[in-house]
């Protein structure tokens, strides 16, 4: 089996519903703890569960990036520097811990996904406002980076210089094509959902089975004890 | 049987649902991106960025407020914002975003409000100011707690001074509430510019 087929088995045998609350744990650790060494041991956990996950390189990626900035932070107020600001750096440590849950629950197959939150006490609108709106943040990085592009393609993009002059032209540029990309999207999916009887009252089947299991109690009750002992501290 | 269509005309179907996200979606991305590029700036972070994001975003809250043309959706937007934050760990801004998104749902009220300009550009604004606003409720909420966090976090006393003067003073609150104003009427004359020259020729929108 090919390592992204096996990446796809080990997803498919977590919940949505824990991935779910793993993320809400993480962002309540990232924003409540005062003590950075709490804050480390988290991420470094996280990094083993994407590991756990198979994925290993984005799991080292975000890490890395995590310790360079804490290097950097604390560089920068032992050294009294200023550039680049520390208050960025800042904001990148503590928005990596949340990434990477966020990252994993990207990679759950979006009617896995689907079937897990219909299990929660969530109105149906507002669960797929939640699973659209998770599914289209990779969507849209990935079209914002095909339109910048074709806007160098087509020369809007020459110059620092030219961007700057005319800032409303270039906004038009990257706008317009940007909506009718994601509506399109958007229509799309839309389409899709309806066929497959979305808006039918009766109650909803999955493909997928959607069971805690006992790897997904271990991950509730981790991520809950991380949770309380990284506030505590 | 009339009234029962009239129903299903006033609540979002799935297409209106999917337009809200994708364009809530971008205008996140973009918010973030805002976020970080004027982070470095602490003078255009504090007054500036709620109004750029105002101004940048505007075309996205057009283009689902002409398309869905529904009740509910600036609430829905300003409410799932109040989420997001929630999310992130400040709890307390949900209650102040869904009153914040009431407020713009109210200035909203009537008959195809959500394709009039003038109403649009009005709870936009609301919206946006509410935004700016929102940035001090968790320096006035626990400005102890805050102060301590920022200054580990990595906040030098040059912006932690200037927040302080900008929080405290009703004066400079206005003056960001203004300034977040004009960029964001700004932001939708040139979202309306935008919808006539190339939506609603290509009939994407209303």
């Amino acid at each position: 089996m090919s390592r992204a087929g096996a990446t796809h088995k080990q997803i498919e045998r977590v919940d949505g519903r824990t991935v779910l609350f793993l993320t809400v744990c993480s962002c309540l650790v990232s924003f409540l703890t005062t003590d950075l060494l709490a804050h480390a041991i988290f991420t470094f956990c996280l990094l083993l569960i994407l590991c756990f996950f198979g994925l290993v390189k984005q799991g080292i990626c975000c890490f890395l990036v995590y310790l360079t900035a804490i290097f950097g932070l604390y560089t920068e107020i032992k050294y009294g520097i200023s550039f680049p600001s520390p208050l960025l750096l800042s904001i990148i440590y503590k928005l990596i811990l949340p990434a990477m849950p966020v990252y994993l629950l990207f990679r759950i197959p979006s009617g896995k996904l689907t079937a897990s939150l219909r299990k929660l006490p969530l109105p149906t609108k507002a669960m797929l406002v939640l699973v659209v709106m998770l599914r289209f943040a990779p969507t849209v990085v990935h079209e914002f980076g095909e339109v910048k592009e074709a806007m160098r393609v087509r020369g809007f993009l020459r110059s620092f210089g030219t961007v700057l002059r005319h800032p409303l032209n270039t906004l038009e540029y990257a706008i317009v094509p940007m909506v009718f990309r994601s509506l399109k999207i958007a229509d799309e999916l839309s389409a899709s959902a309806i066929v497959r009887g979305i808006e039918s009252p009766c109650d909803k089947q999955s493909y997928y089975v959607s069971r805690i299991n006992l790897l997904d109690t271990f991950l509730m009750l981790f991520s809950a004890a991380a949770l309380i002992c990284c506030i505590m501290l | 049987m009339e009234s029962a269509v009239q129903n299903q005309k006033k609540k979002f179907g799935i297409r209106d649902i999917m337009t809200i996200a994708a364009m809530m979606v971008i205008c996140f991305s973009i918010m973030m991106v805002v976020g970080s590029f004027t982070l470095p700036f602490p003078l255009v972070y504090l007054y500036g960025a709620a109004g750029i994001d105002g101004f940048i975003c505007a075309i996205f809250f057009l283009v689902a407020s002409y398309r869905v043309n529904k009740h509910g959706l600036i609430f829905a937007w300003a409410g799932i914002y109040g989420l997001i934050q929630g999310v992130m760990g400040y709890m307390f801004l949900l209650p102040y975003f869904l009153v914040v998104g009431a407020l713009a749902e109210a200035s909203m009220i009537g008959k195809d409000t959500y394709r009039n300009p003038i109403r649009t550009r009005i709870g936009w604004t609301i919206n946006c100011v509410g935004n700016f606003v929102g940035c001090a409720v968790p320096l006035w909420w626990a400005w102890d707690s805050y102060s301590a966090m920022a200054v580990e976090s990595g906040f030098t006393a040059e912006t932690l001074n200037m927040q302080i003067s900008m929080v405290t003073s009703p004066a400079l609150m206005l003056l960001g509430a203004a300034i977040t104003a004009i960029l964001t009427i700004l932001g939708t004359l040139f979202g309306q510019r935008l919808l006539r020259k190339h939506f609603k020729k290509s009939g994407i929108v209303g």
